[in-house]
């Protein structure tokens, strides 16, 4: 599904040039659940925004389902973000004028989906997640867990091919962080494809294979059995 | 997704209060003065646009060269009518105006009324509609008269006034003859009444006119024929008068369209210069001014809170919105909240408008049920939308999402700069204004300060009228004998207006060929005295002097223009007649009080007098003495209601339209720096709390409450400043320019500059120390507790 090769960011301000991503290559399988792991500035969130097309690399290929995607110009890739990439962060992000249903339902508006159709997803979809008795609260109404529950059905509703997850339990104590473990595990279950950063070894365990990064390169994958 | 957008809209409004009450707020009151500008302009630029025919109908003016100076005036003599009716077939109508007061009679009621007199050609050149009547006919009969509705009501209430009889001025009997709508505000020209001219040739002084090519008293208004070009026309009339004269005086008539008449009615040297056009210009552009500064708000108070708004544009991206789609909502959200505004500001409207009566909007009314008017509002409110959200939008919708999600997106040195730039401009335009504001007050104090040349004051003018002038000596002796009157005059012209400007005056040494014209005020006993004219040269018309039939006093202008060193005893000729200056006065202020006083000359004469002007001892209690002078009056003048004008009102009309851009300017002045500071203060207070964190170490490491303060304040200070800095040569510039149209005229003074710049300072720094002083106030362990 994901084939990336010779990838290279490199940010330059005023005074200094960082190599984000040094030549990396990395293959990701349809239904494949992968994290990423490594030390802080390792690259790590920068290698899964170019994935989810949020950011575009200096050099490399990327193609995603066989297309290369690496120099997409911006309508392009917001469609094809918003039909097959779900994002869940490490702060939450959502918005704090909408409520959770509203929050959830966004893609969906996106992407075109009519308002009888949209309600019944968002409903679906809030119900898996057990937040439904929540749909009309706002955002800082919720605790910490229960809002990123409401990232994660965000970025299930329109059911992406692929879910990205930047230290999803980062921000999380670890019975809410082990909840948003099994329901990513189920969601890999179901068929989507997961990647996500972690600095947890205990959620790296719930993963397929661990790529270890250090300097925007990958230098060690451990399959898990 | 629209739903989705205002719902956003709404509720980011509603969890910002405060900002989004300074915003909407600002906004509205910016709209509510620009469409208040915007109604002005609309009411201004209609005048005379009602008028079927407007674009064939023209007044006819002309251009005069006396005593040097090229002078453009509207009075014409009265034979040019049948020179004009017999040989130009490119006049389709032509009619005569003259105006006057006169007093109607009909059963018990009497009032005194304006009315013209026109030629029978006036109801069909102009959209009087008759109500009753007919047009075609209803000034054909010299002794006819057709009122207004009001007129008629106010004479006849609820009977058919047609055929009714009226006594005009107590003597002449006409009827009705028709009955014409009221004349819309924006008519240049009113009345209450109008009268056949051919009433007019009973009079000996008319009938000697229809000869006279040099007598001008008349207003002419033409209809060309359809299809006749007026230029040509104009061309073709210019030599008319000047044909007739044959003395070489220089008389050139043109035509000006009567729709110019309202906005485009000064001339100097001979060039039109304009008139209202020019404020309507001048407010257009503060009109649009004060809406950009309430635009410049939004702008900024927007993107001052864009780091807020940053994390949302991340999310929306990232869920998959593109660009294009975000600018839309934000300009939306913003056009949704210009609409909130511009609800407001019709309510700030309907509050605005009575306390605006005196600044020139008495006539102005927002219409509820004009649709067009709604349309244009309409797309008004949705440009001011655009416009303030335009920034905010490109602004917001750049936001590159991994930043902004991560968290390291800072506001960069360009958006911060652009915000300050804002301000500069906002400043910019309010210290323009308050400059503007005070130079045209002192403008208006340089003239009304003036040396008037007599005494304005405790002194009444009352209309003169054939029974007054009849009773004239028993009237006075009437009133002398109350107690309360000083001293009693009667006199050809108003001491605030010129009626008799006079050509034909020789002397000795006067240059061969030299043409000259004076001001002549015609008087008998008791002028000098009754108006407080000081005399500097030689003595007053006296009784004692038998001679003084032919006596004249002159003006030190006119004893400049004649050049006699010694002007006492020395003759002045007009025509066969011969005067001897008996006395120099000091000038008096007459005609405007911006120009140099002309040449004047006062004539004895006690059979050319129309006004009556009344001196009260300056201890008399004025209702007291009223009531004392009213019922004598009335006695001996029993066709006029008593009324009266006060002499220094008259003179403060004279300031009418200075005084309305006066007040208006610094309405408009106050409300620039009000809707700047409601920005100013927004943007501080988000400031100070995005800084609270510094402040709090600034705090823990020992900066006192004023360090902080300074730290706060002072960029805001610098901004103001260099505002000043670019608004003073601006304001200059237009100012020197307002003040080109008068003679007598101020010279712009520096310290003008330094006070406005320091009133916006202070004001400035009073609006950002609130919030400065309460942040560097806060407890420090908070703020950092907070992180
Ligand atoms: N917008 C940026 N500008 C400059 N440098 C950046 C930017 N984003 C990330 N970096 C740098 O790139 C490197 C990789 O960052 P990142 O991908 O966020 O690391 P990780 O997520 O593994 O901690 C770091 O050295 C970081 O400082
Ligand atoms: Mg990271």
């Amino acid at each position: 599904m994901i084939k990336i090769r010779d990838l290279e960011k490199i940010y330059r301000t005023e005074e200094v040039e960082t190599v984000a991503l040094n030549k990396i290559s990395i293959d990701v399988k349809e239904g494949e659940f992968v994290a990423i792991m490594g030390p802080s500035g390792c690259g790590k969130s920068t290698l899964l925004n170019i994935l989810g097309l949020l950011d575009d690399p200096d050099n490399g290929s990327f193609l995603f389902n066989n297309i290369e995607v690496a120099h997409f110009n911006e309508r392009k890739r917001a469609e094809l973000r918003k039909h097959n990439i779900g994002f869940v962060f490490q702060s939450f992000n959502l918005i704090d004028e909408l409520t959770v249903f509203e929050n959830v339902e966004l893609p969906l508006i996106y992407t075109g989906v009519k308002s009888g159709e949209r309600k019944k997803r968002v409903e679906e979809v809030l119900d898996k997640m057990q937040i439904m008795h929540r749909r009309n609260h706002y955002p800082q109404q919720l605790s910490g867990g229960q809002q990123q529950r409401v990232a994660v059905a965000r970025a299930v509703v329109n059911n992406p091919k692929l879910i990205l997850a930047d230290e999803p339990t980062g921000n999380l104590d670890s019975s809410n962080g082990n909840e948003v473990m099994s329901l990513l595990t189920d969601l890999n279950e179901q068929g989507t494809t997961i990647i996500m950063v972690t600095h947890s070894e205990h959620d790296a365990r719930y993963s397929h294979r661990i790529i270890r990064m250090l300097d925007g390169q990958t230098v060690l994958e451990n399959i898990m059995v | 997704m629209l739903k989705n957008y205002f719902k956003t809209a709404w509720r980011s409004l509603r969890q910002n209060k405060g900002l989004a009450f300074l915003n909407i707020f600002g906004l509205a009151i910016g709209m509510a003065f620009a469409l208040l500008i915007g109604l002005w302009i609309q009411y201004e630029t209609s005048f005379d646009t009602f008028h079927k025919n407007k674009d064939r109908l023209a007044i006819i003016r002309k251009h005069t060269k006396f005593n040097n100076q090229k002078n453009t005036a509207v009075s014409q003599p009265l034979p040019l009518y049948d020179e004009l009716k017999r040989n130009y077939p490119e006049i389709k109508r032509l009619s005569r105006i003259d105006d006057g007061t006169y007093s109607l009679m009909a059963g018990n009621s009497k009032f005194s009324k304006t009315g013209l007199y026109v030629d029978a050609d006036f109801l069909q050149m102009f959209s009087f509609p008759l109500v009753h009547g007919n047009a075609a006919t209803a000034l054909n009969d010299p002794n006819s008269i057709v009122l207004t509705e009001s007129l008629a009501i106010a004479l006849f209430g609820k009977e058919d006034p047609i055929g009714k009889t009226i006594k005009l001025d107590n003597q002449y009997t006409v009827q009705v003859s028709g009955v014409a709508k009221d004349v819309p505000d924006n008519s240049s020209i009113t009345f209450d009444f109008l009268a056949p001219y051919a009433f007019k040739f009973r009079f000996n002084r008319i009938k000697n006119a229809q000869t006279q090519w040099g007598n001008n008293f008349l207003m002419y208004i033409v209809e060309m024929k359809e299809g006749s070009s007026m230029q040509a026309l104009s061309k073709k009339i210019e030599p008319l008068v000047m044909q007739k004269r044959k003395d070489g005086i220089t008389q050139l008539l043109f035509l000006q369209p009567l729709q110019q008449w309202h906005l485009y009615n000064e001339y100097k040297e001979w060039a039109n210069t304009g008139g209202k056009i020019e404020y309507i210009r001048l407010f257009s552009i503060i009109g649009i001014f004060i809406l950009l500064i309430a635009c410049i708000n939004f702008m900024n108070l927007s993107t001052a809170r864009s780091e807020k708004r940053a994390k949302e544009v991340g999310i929306r991206k990232a869920v998959g919105s593109r660009r294009i789609q975000l600018i839309a909502q934000f300009l939306i959200e913003s056009v949704f909240t210009t609409f909130v505004a511009f609800l407001l500001s019709i309510l700030l409207i309907q509050l605005f408008l009575p306390l605006l009566h005196d600044s020139g909007f008495d006539k102005i009314r927002f219409r509820f049920g004009d649709v067009s008017l709604w349309a244009s509002l309409l797309t008004v409110c949705i440009i001011t939308g655009l416009i303030a959200g335009s920034y905010p939008a490109l602004y917001l919708s750049s936001f590159i999402p991994v930043k902004v999600l991560k968290g390291t997106l800072k506001q960069g040195v360009a958006a911060i700069s652009f915000r300050k730039a804002l301000v500069v401009l906002q400043f910019t335009i309010s210290i323009g204004l308050i400059v503007c504001t005070v130079i045209v007050f002192q403008q208006i104090k340089h003239a009304k300060d003036r040396n008037l040349g007599y005494n304005p004051n405790n002194l009444l003018t009352i209309a003169s009228s054939n029974d007054l002038q009849k009773n004239y000596e028993a009237w006075k002796q009437d009133l002398l004998n109350t107690g309360y009157v000083e001293s009693v005059a009667q006199v050809s012209s108003p001491l605030t207006e010129v009626r008799n400007s006079w050509s034909d005056f020789t002397w000795q040494g006067k240059t061969p060929g030299a043409i000259t014209s004076f001001d002549v005020v015609m008087t008998d006993w008791d002028y000098e005295k009754t108006a407080g004219i000081k005399i500097s040269k030689g003595r007053g018309f006296s009784r004692a002097y038998k001679t003084d039939s032919n006596a004249i006093l002159i003006n030190e202008a006119a004893e400049k223009l004649i050049g006699y060193k010694e002007p006492l005893g020395k003759i002045i000729n007009w025509n066969d007649e011969q005067f001897t200056i008996i006395g120099v006065v000091q000038d008096m202020v007459m005609r405007s009080p911006f120009k140099p006083v002309s040449p004047s000359l006062i004539l004895f004469s006690n059979t050319n007098t129309s006004e009556m002007l009344v001196r009260l001892s300056t201890s008399a209690d004025l209702a007291k003495a009223l009531t004392a002078i009213q019922p004598i009056t009335e006695k001996y003048n029993p066709a006029l209601p008593f009324e009266y004008k006060f002499v220094d009102e008259e003179f403060g009309k004279k300031f009418l339209i200075e005084n309305q851009v006066g007040k208006l300017a610094s309405i408009l002045a106050g409300l620039a720096i009000f809707i700047s500071c409601l920005g100013l203060f927004g943007l501080t207070a988000f400031m100070a709390e995005r800084r609270t964190k510094e402040i709090g170490i600034r705090k823990v490491l020992g900066a006192s409450v004023a360090n902080l303060w300074l730290l706060l304040s002072g960029e805001f200070v610098l901004l103001v400043i260099i505002a000043g800095l670019i608004a003073s040569p601006l304001a200059f510039w237009l100012m020197q320019d307002w003040l080109q149209q008068y003679n007598y005229r101020i010279s712009i003074q520096g310290w003008v500059f330094v006070l406005a710049g320091f009133l916006a300072v202070l004001i400035a720094l009073f609006t950002v120390s609130t919030q400065a002083i309460k942040a560097a106030l806060a407890d420090p362990v908070k703020s950092l507790r907070s992180e």
